[in-house]
């Protein structure tokens, strides 16, 4: 791949790594209105829990993108903390019968999961600002180099 | 900067984080109720009318520690989300939208309290010594 078409596969991967990243937001706060709804008996839970299994789906996503995305280290492990910890929101509920108490961390743990999918996605769309994209350079002697895009 | 300015920024800063971990304390003691957990419904309640107190203490802090006005209208702000929250259980029965807006509220709480703590924390940081 010649390196303008590697500059352009970098600046799309990370256009897509900024819309999951919101999106990833947006469904948070989403699944907090549904679980409004179940609680005040407006309706039932199911749709809730519906949308739940799907939520770390972005979060994936994100993580295969940020490879050719090439983000920084820190930022694509908060990704997989990210990942991680909607995983572990999914699985949780499922300790009701014999641990409740731990199941009653769903809730905190969904602020938390907002908190950092707030913080991955401002990150993303600082990286989408940056006027460098940093590509792996051919020559050798040098692991990589700054181009502008 | 004054001495006293700074303490009572610092003061600040701890009651953000401090609120901040009692609406998340607060979600935690509803998760007991919701996965019956030997919790009740009284116990989510009455645990806001006692961390809501942080609020106009962090609004006086504010005002003595000469912060930012956006800080200061932002945590005006948060007071009224509070006290919001606090009435939307009451009313949910007959507007039912109230309801789900409880939780998505619970949201807005939490990070605002989050974000007032970092605001406040970066203008002690930023301060020239």
């Amino acid at each position: 791949m010649s390196r303008p078409d590697e500059i352009a596969v970098q600046r799309k991967a990370r256009v897509v790594l900024a819309v999951l990243g919101w999106m990833t937001v947006v469904v948070i706060i989403v699944q907090f209105f549904l679980a409004g709804v179940g609680l005040f008996g407006v309706a039932g839970m199911e749709t809730h829990m519906l949308i739940g299994y799907w939520v770390p789906l972005p979060p994936l996503l994100m993580l295969v993108a940020a490879w050719p995305a090439r983000v920084d280290r820190r930022t694509g492990w908060l990704i997989a903390g990210l990942f991680g910890l909607l995983i572990v929101q999914t699985s949780l509920p499922a300790f009701r019968d014999d641990l409740p108490v731990i199941a009653a961390l769903h809730p905190p743990n969904a602020l938390l999961s907002f908190w950092l999918s707030v913080v991955v996605a401002r990150r993303l769309m600082e990286l989408l600002r940056q006027p460098r994209v940093r590509v792996a350079s051919p020559s050798a002697g040098r692991d990589r180099a700054d181009v502008s895009a | 900067m004054p001495a006293r300015i700074v303490r009572a920024r610092r003061g600040y800063v701890w009651l953000a984080w401090l609120f901040a971990a009692c609406v998340v304390l607060q979600v935690f003691l509803l998760g007991l109720e919701v996965f019956e957990a030997g919790a009740d419904a009284a116990l989510h309640r009455d645990f806001a009318y006692i961390y809501g107190w942080l609020l106009p203490v962090m609004l006086l802090l504010a005002r003595v520690g000469r912060l930012a006005a956006g800080i200061v209208v932002l945590t005006a702000t948060l007071l009224v989300l509070y006290a919001t929250q606090t009435l939307m259980p009451a009313f949910a029965e007959h507007i039912t939208l109230l309801g789900p807006l409880h939780a998505m509220n619970a949201l807005a709480l939490f990070g605002l309290g989050v974000l007032l703590a970092r605001k406040a924390a970066g203008s002690i940081s930023n301060e020239p010594t």
